[in-house]
C-alpha cells in the first residue's frame, strides 16, 4: 500500500531524509520511532503528499504522493490538529469531508468512532487537548481513506486520554493503514506491527515490532551512588538479561569521583558535568535510545486506565505486585534509614548546598550525612540495562526504579524526553504514591 | 457545490463568527463615514458629482487598506489553522487559491456595500447619477479585488501572515508611489507610470463615474495574474 523507494529529502545542504525506503502493506500499523530531527515529520509529510522527495519515490497505492489520487486516499493529523476553532465540530468535520468529496453524512460516522458524539455541537475552541486530538483524527478518518497518517498522536495527552487514543487505533486497524510517529516506544511498541526506527534520516531498524524491539530493547540508567552495587541490584530485577558500564559514562564517573575528594563544592559541579557527558553519550547510541519507552506513561495508564482493553494481564499482575511492593518497600526504607543513621560524632556544619536541578523539587529535604556518605552519593555511573526478549520495557524501568529507590540511590534516565518522566516516577515512589 | 465554493463559504462564515470580523466591519464603516463628512463634504463647497468623487477616491484607499488586513487569512500554509486539512485534501492549489480569495472578497464586499448608505445620503440631499454610484462602487470593489490578489500572492510567498500584510502593504505602496512619480516624472515615462497605479491611474475613470472596458480588463489582469502567482508559489512550495 505504502511504498518508499530510496526517498531523500533536502533542505538546502541538510539532509533530512537519506536513501529511505520501506514498505508497509495493507492494513498494517506501521510506528515511525526517532528522536526529535530524526526525519519522522519529513516522511510523513512525503507521505501525504504535502512535499515531494527530492529524489526517490513516494508512492500510495501504486500512484505518487503529491498526486491528487492520492491525497484522496490518505488521512492526516499533523503534531497540531489542523482545527478551524470558530467552528463547531460536527460542521468542522462535515466540512472536511465535503472537501475530500464525500457527503457530510460521513461525519457523524467519523464522530462515532472517534467517540465525539457529546461534543458534536461544542465550538472547537471550548475542547480539551485530548478532544482536539480526536476531532483531528476524526477529520482524517472522515472519507474513509486507505492510510491514515499521525504524526505525534500522544503528544501532550495524559496517561488516560493516551489509553483512549490507543483504544481507537485498535478500533481502526485492520481496516485501513496506519502510520503514525511517536518517541515513546512503549505505547508504539503496544499497538504497531511494524516499526521503522530513523536516526539522522536513516532507517536504523525496520521490522515486525516484536523482532525490532528484541533486538533492540533495552535503556541507559544514570545512577548516583556506587556503580557495583547499583549493577548488582539492576541485575537481579526480573525482564533484566544483562547490566553493562556505558563506557562513555565511566570515565564521566571516574572524574566525578576524583574531583569529590578534592572538596565538596567542586562535587556538585562535576556531577552536573558528567550528567552532560552522558546526555551526550545517548544521542550516540541511537538504536538502543530510541527504542526505549517511558515506564511513566506506562505504569500510569496501568493504574488509572480504567479500560481493559489496553491493559495486559502481565500488568495488571505487575500492578498488584508494585502495590505489595511498596509496602515492603516502606518497610525497607524506614530499615535503611535506621541503618544510615549518622554517627553520634559531631557533625560537619552542612552547608546550604545547590540542590541538583534533576532532585525532584517536592521531595522533602535530606537529613544530614556523613562526608562519606556525601561522597559516596556523588559518584555517578550510567548503565546499559538489556532486557530480555518480551519483556516489557515499560514494566523493567519500573522495577528498577524501584529496586533503586529501595537500596536508596539516586537514578536518572538520560534522553530528553524520558528524562522528566522517570524522573517524575522516581519522586512518586519515593513518596509511595 | 465545488471545492472552491465550499472553502470560499467556510472562510467568509469564519469572518462573521468571530469578533474580529465584526470589529473590523464597524471600523471600516466609521472610517468611510467620517471621510465623508470630513474629507468629501468638508467645509468648502462642492457639486454633489465632486464630493461624490472624493468620497469614491477615500473609500478605494480604505479598501485596499482592508485588503491588506484581510491578507492574514490568505495564508495557506500547515502551520497555520486548518492549512494541513486544506493541503492534505485532494483539491488542486488552484481551488485553495481562488476558494481563500473568493471568501476574504465576498467579506471585503460586503462591507464595501453597506456603506451604500453613504452615497445615498448624498443622491438624497444633493444631485447625483445613480450611474455615477454603480460605476464607483465597481472600481472599488475592482480596487480591492486587485488589492487582495496581490494579497494573496503574498501569504503564498511569504507564509507567514503577518508577512503577507506587511509585502502586501509594500506592493500597494509601491503601486501608490509610481502614480504620484508619474506626477512629476519625464513625459516619455509619465503614461506607463500612470498605467500601472491603479487607484490613482486606473480607478479615475470609475469615480468620474464613466466605465471603461480598458480599466476593467486591467484589475481583471492583476486579480488573474495575482492569483496565478499564489497558485504557483504553492505549487512549487509542494513540489520543492
Amino acid at each position: 500500500m505504502l511504498r518508499a523507494d530510496r526517498v531523500s529529502k533536502y533542505f538546502g545542504a541538510h539532509a533530512a531524509v537519506r536513501e529511505l525506503s520501506f514498505d508497509a502493506p495493507a492494513g498494517a500499523l506501521v510506528g515511525l520511532v526517532g528522536l526529535n530531527g530524526a526525519g519522522k515529520t519529513t516522511v510523513l509529510r512525503m507521505l501525504v503528499g504535502l512535499t515531494a522527495p527530492t529524489s526517490g519515490r513516494m508512492t500510495l497505492g501504486g500512484v505518487d504522493a503529491t498526486s491528487l489520487e492520492a491525497r484522496a486516499k490518505v488521512g492526516y493529523l499533523p503534531d497540531r490538529p489542523p482545527l478551524h476553532d470558530d467552528m463547531r465540530v460536527r460542521a468542522f468535520v462535515a466540512y472536511a469531508a465535503t472537501l475530500r468529496g464525500v457527503s457530510a453524512a460521513a461525519a457523524d460516522r467519523a464522530l462515532e468512532t472517534c467517540a465525539l458524539r457529546e461534543v458534536a455541537r461544542e465550538p472547537i475552541s471550548t475542547l480539551s487537548h485530548g478532544y482536539r486530538q480526536r476531532v483531528g483524527i476524526a477529520q482524517a478518518i472522515v472519507h474513509d481513506p486507505a492510510v491514515v497518517v499521525l504524526d505525534e498522536p500522544l503528544q501532550g495527552l495524559d496517561p488516560l486520554q493516551i489509553a483512549e487514543l490507543r483504544g481507537l487505533l485498535e478500533r481502526m486497524r485492520g481496516e485501513r493503514t496506519l502510520v503514525l510517529s511517536t518517541h515513546i516506544l512503549g505505547e508504539i511498541a503496544r499497538t504497531c506491527d511494524h516499526l521503522l526506527v530513523l536516526h539522522e534520516g536513516r532507517v536504523a531498524a525496520s521490522g515486525p515490532s516484536a523482532e525490532v524491539l528484541a533486538g533492540a530493547s533495552g535503556f541507559e540508567v544514570e545512577v548516583r551512588g556506587p556503580a557495583a552495587k547499583a549493577r548488582e541490584i539492576i541485575e537481579v530485577v526480573e525482564g533484566v538479561a544483562s547490566v553493562r558500564m556505558s563506557t562513555s559514562a565511566s570515565s564521566a564517573s571516574s572524574a566525578s569521583s576524583t574531583s569529590s575528594t578534592s572538596s565538596t563544592s567542586s562535587t556538585s559541579s562535576t556531577s552536573s558535568t558528567s550528567s552532560t557527558s552522558s546526555t551526550s553519550s545517548t544521542s550516540t547510541s541511537t538504536s538502543t535510545s530510541t527504542s526505549t519507552s517511558t515506564s511513566t506513561s506506562t505504569c500510569a495508564c496501568a493504574s488509572t486506565s480504567p479500560t481493559g482493553e489496553t491493559q495486559s494481564e502481565s500488568e495488571s499482575e505487575t500492578q498488584s505486585e508494585s502495590e505489595s511492593e511498596s509496602e515492603s518497600e516502606s518497610e525497607s526504607e524506614s530499615e535503611s534509614e535506621t541503618q544510615s543513621e549518622p554517627e553520634p560524632e559531631p557533625e560537619p556544619e552542612p552547608e546550604p548546598k545547590p540542590k541538583p536541578e534533576s532532585e525532584p523539587k517536592s521531595e522533602p529535604e535530606p537529613e544530614p550525612k556523613s562526608e562519606s556518605e556525601s561522597e559516596s552519593e556523588s559518584e555517578s555511573a550510567t548503565l546499559v540495562v538489556t532486557l530480555r526478549p518480551g519483556a516489557s520495557d515499560g514494566l523493567v524501568r519500573e522495577r528498577v526504579a524501584r529496586a533503586l529507590v529501595t537500596a536508596e540511590l539516586g537514578l536518572r534516565a538520560l534522553g530528553a524526553s524520558r528524562d522528566d518522566e522517570l524522573e517524575a516516577l522516581f519522586s512518586r515512589l519515593r513518596r509511595g504514591e | 457545490m465545488s471545492a472552491t465554493l465550499r472553502i470560499a463559504s467556510r472562510d467568509l462564515g469564519a469572518f462573521f463568527r468571530a469578533p474580529a470580523g465584526w470589529l473590523l466591519a464597524a471600523l471600516v464603516l466609521a472610517l468611510q463615514a467620517i471621510q465623508l463628512h470630513a474629507v468629501a463634504i468638508g467645509t468648502e463647497r462642492r457639486p454633489s458629482a465632486a464630493v461624490l468623487e472624493l468620497f469614491l477616491l477615500n473609500a478605494a484607499f480604505l479598501t485596499e487598506v482592508l485588503a491588506a488586513v484581510l491578507a492574514l487569512r490568505l495564508t495557506v500554509d500547515e502551520d497555520h489553522e486548518a492549512g494541513g486539512l486544506l493541503l492534505t485534501a485532494p483539491v488542486p492549489e488552484r481551488a485553495l487559491v481562488v476558494g481563500r480569495f473568493l471568501g476574504a472578497f465576498f467579506y471585503l464586499a460586503i462591507v464595501t456595500l453597506l456603506s451604500l448608505h453613504l452615497p445615498a445620503l448624498l443622491w438624497v440631499h444633493g444631485k447625483i447619477s445613480v450611474g455615477h454610484v454603480v460605476t464607483g462602487y465597481l472600481g472599488v470593489l475592482l480596487v480591492g479585488a486587485g488589492a487582495l490578489a496581490i494579497a494573496s500572492a503574498a501569504a503564498a510567498i511569504t507564509r507567514r501572515p503577518f508577512g503577507a500584510v506587511l509585502l502586501t502593504a509594500a506592493i500597494l505602496a509601491l503601486l501608490e508611489l509610481g502614480h504620484q512619480l508619474a506626477t512629476v516624472a519625464e513625459l516619455g515615462v509619465r503614461p506607463w507610470l500612470r498605467a500601472v497605479a491603479p487607484v490613482w491611474g486606473r480607478f479615475t475613470s470609475f469615480r468620474q463615474g464613466v466605465l471603461q472596458l480598458s480599466d476593467v480588463v486591467f484589475f481583471a489582469s492583476l486579480v488573474y495574474l495575482g492569483l496565478l502567482l499564489a497558485t504557483r508559489a504553492l505549487a512549487t512550495r509542494r513540489s520543492s
